[in-house]
């Protein structure tokens, strides 16, 4: 049984189905969850948090229910979505009443070390209504971090960042995810989660598509044919003898370029060297273009 | 425990914060409206010696001190003060979606409740107090008027408290149905029907402190003690199981 554990849940609001008989178990490390906006992600996160009771099905945190069992919090944090704080403190003050809420023993010195590892230290005496969208986020990330829970429930925790916060945030995440935190990370940003997150779950509407490795989920839908570009000397004669040896279904030519579509890739990066090296073509560029959580996500969701 | 003093700390915080400027200027005007009454009262009768005499008379001034009690203070000051701390203290944390910053914590929702509670009740209290203490010290030297009429005030913002409050976990407009209740129900409807009457908290409040001032009441001081606890647990219960189910939908899109 895994840290968390989501069984048969779904959520109704009315005749709106927000989940729908979603269920799996997630052990140590970082996830993703992954869904286009109105998929269901946060109302999945809040259910798994106990701010919001499923219709049917259960949620458990180390086997339990959160529900009724507050001092389970003191092993979960929580980052919502919603920007909405207490305006007028400071960053500061805000962590430390969090951290006086959590029953810290040292509320500021929690505070403090929370402040360093998402790097709000030089604005912490800043009233929060001064805050930009970025700092806000890394400051509801740092309410989660202040009594080192060991799961950790970030609803989009990397919108509004700039760069140079995302990539603190994500490093932070991975270090997190690399201690031996269960950490759940929704997104609908793809290329975000595939840079923390060795996991994923794919929501829409409501529905879970996919839950496990992502590359191993990539690598299960053998039945759809995958995309590689290819950059060659000559790609006519290329793409001529690829499909004249079936080793490819389709081709399309733009410029130098041509996009193959691969039924059996192991077969087809196999024989592609010889190939080329037999028709004498030059090969400058091979990227697989379904190597990325963008391209599985389209292909679930279609 | 039942109490968090993390949270009432901030909950003080929360009333008595820059942020809420304009309600606690508000709640000081309200409770220095008696305190101005009387000093008006007494500078004019400085211009009239017939007047002062009758000012002077201790008669006069226990009666005035009632009358300020009975008329004004407890019928509409105390409801309104109490009213501005305890419906908006919870409901103002569920709009602005902070509320969830209380909720993840090793809380229990009746702990978070209880404690949002006695502290605007300890403020209501201490705004309301102040205005019958300072009208109290102006008019009369009585101190067992002034204690006995400082307990009715406490009963009363227990139950008016409670009442507010509960509202506030059942209705968005918390403020303007408490102001409805007050003006509405026992200002106006229950002075015309006396089975109205009966179904407020102000019939008790009232009865109350005519039994602990020995003054003929309708209803026992046993029974409108029991009725004012009684009502306030009963509140506070529905208020906490309503907390209890209450779920975050929040604004967010995912």
């Amino acid at each position: 049984m895994g840290v968390i554990e989501v069984k048969g849940v779904t959520k109704r609001y009315g005749e709106v189905v927000a989940v729908s008989d979603v269920s799996f178990d997630l052990g140590p490390g970082v996830i993703g969850l992954l869904g286009p906006n109105g998929a269901g992600k946060t109302t999945l996160l809040k259910m798994m948090a106990g701010l919001l009771l499923p219709t049917s099905g259960y949620v458990s945190l180390f086997s339990q229910s959160l529900r009724g069992q507050p001092k389970l919090y003191r092993r979960l944090g929580y980052c919502p979505e919603s920007e909405r704080l207490y305006e007028y403190m400071s960053g500061g003050e805000f962590l430390t009443v969090n951290a006086q809420l959590q029953g810290l023993s040292n509320p500021e010195e929690a505070a403090g070390n929370a402040l360093e590892q998402v790097d709000l230290v030089k604005e912490k005496d800043k009233k929060i209504r001064a805050y930009s969208r970025g700092m806000r986020q890394r400051l509801k990330v740092a309410q989660c971090l202040l009594h080192d829970p060991e799961v950790l429930l970030l609803d989009e925790p990397l919108k509004g960042a700039d760069p140079t916060q995302r990539r603190i945030l994500i490093d932070l995440i991975a270090k997190l995810g690399g201690a031996g935190k269960t950490i759940v990370v929704s997104s609908h940003v793809l290329y975000e989660v595939e840079r923390m997150a060795s996991q994923i779950i794919l929501i829409h509407r409501g529905r879970l598509l996919a839950f496990g490795d992502f590359r191993a989920i990539r690598e299960s839908m053998d039945d759809r044919p995958h995309k590689v570009s290819l950059r060659a000397s000559d790609p006519k004669r290329l793409a001529a003898l690829l499909t004249e040896k079936a080793l490819v279904s389709g081709v399309s030519l733009s410029g130098e370029e041509l996009v193959a579509d691969v039924t059996k890739p192991e077969v087809f990066y196999s024989h592609l060297p010889q190939v080329a090296l037999d028709a004498g073509v030059r090969l400058t560029r091979l990227v697989s273009l379904d190597e990325d959580l963008e391209s599985v996500f389209r292909y679930l969701v279609r | 425990m039942i109490l968090s003093t993390a949270l009432l700390r901030l909950t003080g915080r929360q009333l008595l914060g820059w942020h809420r400027l304009g309600i606690l200027l508000f709640l000081s005007v309200l409770s220095a409206l008696p305190v101005f009454v009387v000093a008006v009262t007494l500078a004019s009768a400085q211009f009239d010696s017939d007047l002062q005499q009758h000012v002077m008379s201790e008669e006069f001034r226990t009666g005035f001190v009632k009358s300020l009690f009975d008329f004004f203070q407890l019928p509409l000051l105390y409801p309104a003060i109490v009213l501005l701390l305890s419906a908006t203290v919870l409901r103002e944390e569920i709009q602005n979606e902070t509320i969830i910053y209380l909720w993840i914590k090793p809380l229990s929702r009746a702990a978070i409740l209880i404690s949002k509670y006695t502290m605007a009740l300890l403020l209501a209290f201490v705004f309301s107090g102040l205005s019958l203490l300072i009208t109290g010290v102006m008019l009369v030297n009585d101190w067992a008027l002034i204690g006995n009429l400082l307990l009715a005030i406490a009963l009363a913002l227990l139950a008016y408290g409670a009442f507010f409050f509960t509202v506030s976990t059942i209705l968005d407009r918390a403020l303007l149905w408490g102001f409805a209740y007050v003006l509405g129900w026992e200002g106006l409807f229950s002075r015309i029907s006396p089975a109205a009457s009966q179904l407020s908290i102000r019939h008790y409040a009232e009865n109350l402190e005519r039994s602990l001032l020995g003054l003929p009441s309708e209803v026992s001081l046993e029974t409108s003690l029991g009725v004012l606890l009684g009502l306030t647990v009963a509140l506070l219960g529905i208020a906490v199981w309503r907390f209890s189910r209450m779920e975050f939908t929040g604004s967010e899109s995912g």
